[in-house]
């Protein structure tokens, strides 16, 4: 499994920056994104976080989801410079 | 008959195209075999009949939840009773690329196809003609773009329907090779000439219980372990293959959220006013629970009161009438009065779910029930055991993970609910005057409120011990949509307040009308000797001819009372005296927790027979009794602070709803956790009872 070296965990996302998914290291969290038609080269939006930093609220493809933190460490994005 | 199957992701709009296909024609049934909501309704198209049938909403053909699995189960099995001649695919036009990865799964199974756009109102710019039909054109099949808010296009989509479609067209994805001679077996097997419905079952073979382990056979052969991954790269194939059909409409379907609702949900996902709103809303929802809904209860317990009355005296003496009033009719009233506040409840939730604003809920919640073992999608469930557990339970459905969902049933009956209201306003006024107060407060609404708030402490409690019982540490996948906030469908809200209160009147009225009728049994026959002397005894008494019409009053409860302790229902009573003497209960008391099994309002009614209360001014002239009630040997109250609070504390713990236990089993699939739920319960019950009868006594 080939990850650049640039590309950050979503998790690790700051608040309010965008992100092209790259790739999703587990099957399992794959699955569950790609049931939502969200798959790599899609780019997303860290919208809010709940209290206490957990769930992260990712607006991707005009709608938005929730995914708990330690899901969202085996998606790895690449930030998108404004 | 011609059989139509709707199918689409969630939130595409499909129920409400199946409502406004349908309207109030509809039935509510169950898929054979399976407690999901089956939706049909038969139409009457171009002098044929057809049937139209509602399928649980799915994301794609590999289900991950009981409901999405009979949509697949249904589409897969051409010997179903279900299995459609034609498949709706209906797709959210913000979202056509979900839709469409769903419509070719359904048209790569070998089944005719048609794709409904909806929600076409929300495109900006609309969706031109041509490039639809240049997208059908690709797809081999018919599109159609309708708004059902706007009710656009939905006579055009009618007149298709009483048309045949064609199913054969060249499968849209290939399928990976490798896999040739297995997939031919499995066809072999499943009489079918379709690669990828083969292909499933052997990505899936768990799911196809027709093949008698071939598939499995195969699958492990084929060393497929992680047939996740291989799952997930033909929903990745498909996704690719669609993005270069859409180029055309791509600029067209994705538009931006509006700034409104970029505000709402900087509002209402917020870390300090995300929980404010919450709390209001809660708040509103127990007032319309307690408030609002009491007046409709009133009238019904009144209607029912003088119903009874009415027949009481037209009807002749004899068993028959008896069983009819006592019996039948209490038990009716017994359902119909909880009819209000489960319609209030479910108008509530059907708002916020139909508004987008629950999974907001469950988002702002999750962190802090995953200590719990629960998710942030126990919280519906969770609220809804105020009203009733039974309906509860079953939303409980919609969460993914095993342990959590089963916490999650298990815990929710702990939450206080609309049955348990009227025995605690009786036991609380028994040792709370109604004047008293707390500053601005009531007393007793305090400790009203005090008992819902133990309820709900309790529950977590519990879901603490289970999750450390289960050894679970909330290894569950969360990932979940926050749809975009729209407007209620009203005629969505209401059709669904209507089914919910059906199918409460005819799930759990069964089993409340048939408890009702074996407690009326028990509570009016004893061994034949003793109830024929009291007969006798009163028969006596009453045919003194200088008796006023209060004297006479007073004598007929007072043989009413004797009966019931005559009766198998009193010696029964008498029978668990022992067990309930250390929480200071007494057989009375006990005839009263036998009866709430029924329902736990019941109690109240028994308490008054047993105290001979006539029957009309039943509350306060219970009450009085009540607390002039004195112990027979020491001459002390029988109903002490102490007995009222542990009474109290009983009923606010203890498991004594068979409805529950019975939505429990179906929907857990075995006893074994419904008998924890009796254990747990009552012995949390028994103890607290005691606690506090040893405390205040």
């Amino acid at each position: 499994m080939k990850i650049a070296s640039s590309n950050i965990q979503l998790s690790d996302l700051p608040k309010g920056s965008s992100a092209r998914i790259m790739e999703v290291d587990t099957s399992e969290v794959q699955m569950a994104l790609v049931r939502l038609g969200i798959t790599p080269g899609d780019t997303c939006v860290l919208a809010s976080k709940a209290p206490f930093g957990d769930p992260l609220a990712i607006a991707v493809n005009g709608t938005k989801i929730a995914i708990r933190k330690r899901d969202a460490a085996h998606v790895w994005v690449s930030v998108l410079k404004n | 008959m011609k059989k139509i199957a709707l199918i689409g992701p969630p939130n595409s709009g499909k129920s409400s195209l199946f409502n406004e296909l349908t309207g109030l024609n509809q039935r509510v049934g169950n898929f054979p075999g399976v407690t999901v909501d089956r939706k049909s309704a038969v139409l009457s198209l171009q002098k044929q009949q057809i049937e139209l049938i509602d399928l649980p909403g799915t994301n794609s053909l590999y289900p991950t939840s009981r409901d999405e699995q009979v949509s697949c189960e249904i589409l897969r099995d051409a010997q179903h009773p279900d299995h459609p001649d034609l498949v709706l695919v209906v797709a959210d036009a913000t979202q056509l690329k979900r839709g469409l990865m769903l419509c070719t799964q359904v048209m790569d199974l070998g089944l005719p196809t048609a794709l409904v756009i909806n929600m076409i109102d929300l495109l900006e710019q609309g969706v031109p003609r041509q490039e639809i039909d240049q997208l059908s054109h690709r797809l081999g099949i018919p599109i159609f773009a309708i708004s059902v808010v706007k009710k656009e296009g939905i006579k055009a989509l009618k007149h298709v329907l009483g048309k045949d479609l064609p199913s054969s067209r060249q499968p849209f994805m290939k399928i990976p090779s490798g896999f040739q001679e297995a997939l031919a077996q499995i066809k072999t097997q499943l009489d079918t000439s379709h690669d990828y419905l083969a292909y499933q079952a052997l990505l899936v073979p768990q799911e196809f219980h027709q093949l008698n382990g071939l598939g499995e056979r195969l699958h492990a052969e084929l060393n497929l372990t992680d047939s996740q991954a291989l799952i997930s790269n033909e929903m990745l194939v498909r996704f690719d293959k669609i993005e270069g059909l859409m180029d055309a409409l791509k600029s067209q379907t994705s538009p931006t959220p509006s700034r409104f609702a970029r505000v709402l949900d900087q509002v209402l996902i917020h870390p300090i006013w995300g929980y404010a709103v919450f709390g209001v809303i809660l708040f509103v929802i127990f007032q319309a629970l307690f408030s609002w809904a009491s007046f409709p209860m009133d009238a019904i317990e009144q209607g029912i009161g003088s119903l009874q009355g009415g027949l009481k005296t037209s009807l002749p003496t004899h068993w028959m009438s008896d069983l009819l009033v006592e019996g039948i009719i209490a038990g009716l009233g017994g359902i119909v009065i909880f009819i209000p506040q489960i319609a209030f409840l479910f108008l509530f939730i059907a708002i916020l779910e139909e508004s987008g604003y629950m999974s907001r809920v469950v988002f702002l919640m999750d962190r802090l029930m995953r200590p719990f073992g629960m998710s942030g999608k126990s919280v519906i469930p969770l609220i809804g055991g105020m009203a009733c557990a039974i309906p509860s339970i079953m939303m409980a459905r919609n969460i993914p993970h095993r342990h959590e969902r089963l916490i999650t049933i298990l815990v929710t009956p702990l939450m206080s609910c609309a049955a348990r209201i009227p025995v605690y306003v009786l036991l609380i006024a028994m040792f709370v005057p109604s004047d008293m107060s707390w500053g601005f407060f009531n007393l007793q609404g305090l400790i009203m409120m005090g008992l819902y708030l133990l309820g709900f402490l309790a529950a977590l409690a519990f879901a603490f011990i289970f999750k450390k019982l289960l050894k679970y540490r909330n290894e569950g996948i969360f990932i979940t949509e926050m749809p975009v906030y729209r407007i209620p469908r009203w005629k969505q809200v209401f059709l669904t307040i209507y089914q919910k209160c059906k199918a409460f009147v005819w799930e759990a009225g069964r089993i409340i009308l048939l408890i009702s009728i074996a407690l009326w049994f028990l509570a009016s026959y004893g061994p034949s000797k003793d109830m024929e002397l009291i007969e006798l005894e009163y028969f006596l008494k009453l045919s003194i001819p200088s008796l006023d019409e209060d004297q006479i009053a007073t004598l007929k409860s007072q043989q009413a009372a004797e009966k019931l302790e005559a009766s198998y229902a009193g010696i029964l009573g008498h029978a668990i005296e022992p067990a309930i003497k250390p929480l200071g209960f007494d057989w009375k008391i006990g005839v009263g927790l036998l009866t709430s099994f029924a329902a736990r309002e019941v109690f109240v009614g028994t308490m008054a027979t047993l105290y001979s209360v006539g029957e009309d001014n039943q509350e306060k002239g219970l009450l009085k009794r009540l607390q002039q009630a004195r112990d027979p040997v020491t001459g002390e109250k029988r109903y002490s602070k102490g007995v009222a609070i542990a009474l109290l504390l009983f009923y606010a713990f203890a498991m004594q709803c068979m409805s529950t236990l019975a939505v429990a089993k179906r929907e857990t699939g075995t006893w074994k956790w419904p008998l924890l739920m009796v254990v747990y319960m009552t012995g949390l019950a028994y103890l607290a009872a005691w606690v506090a009868f040893q405390v205040f006594g």
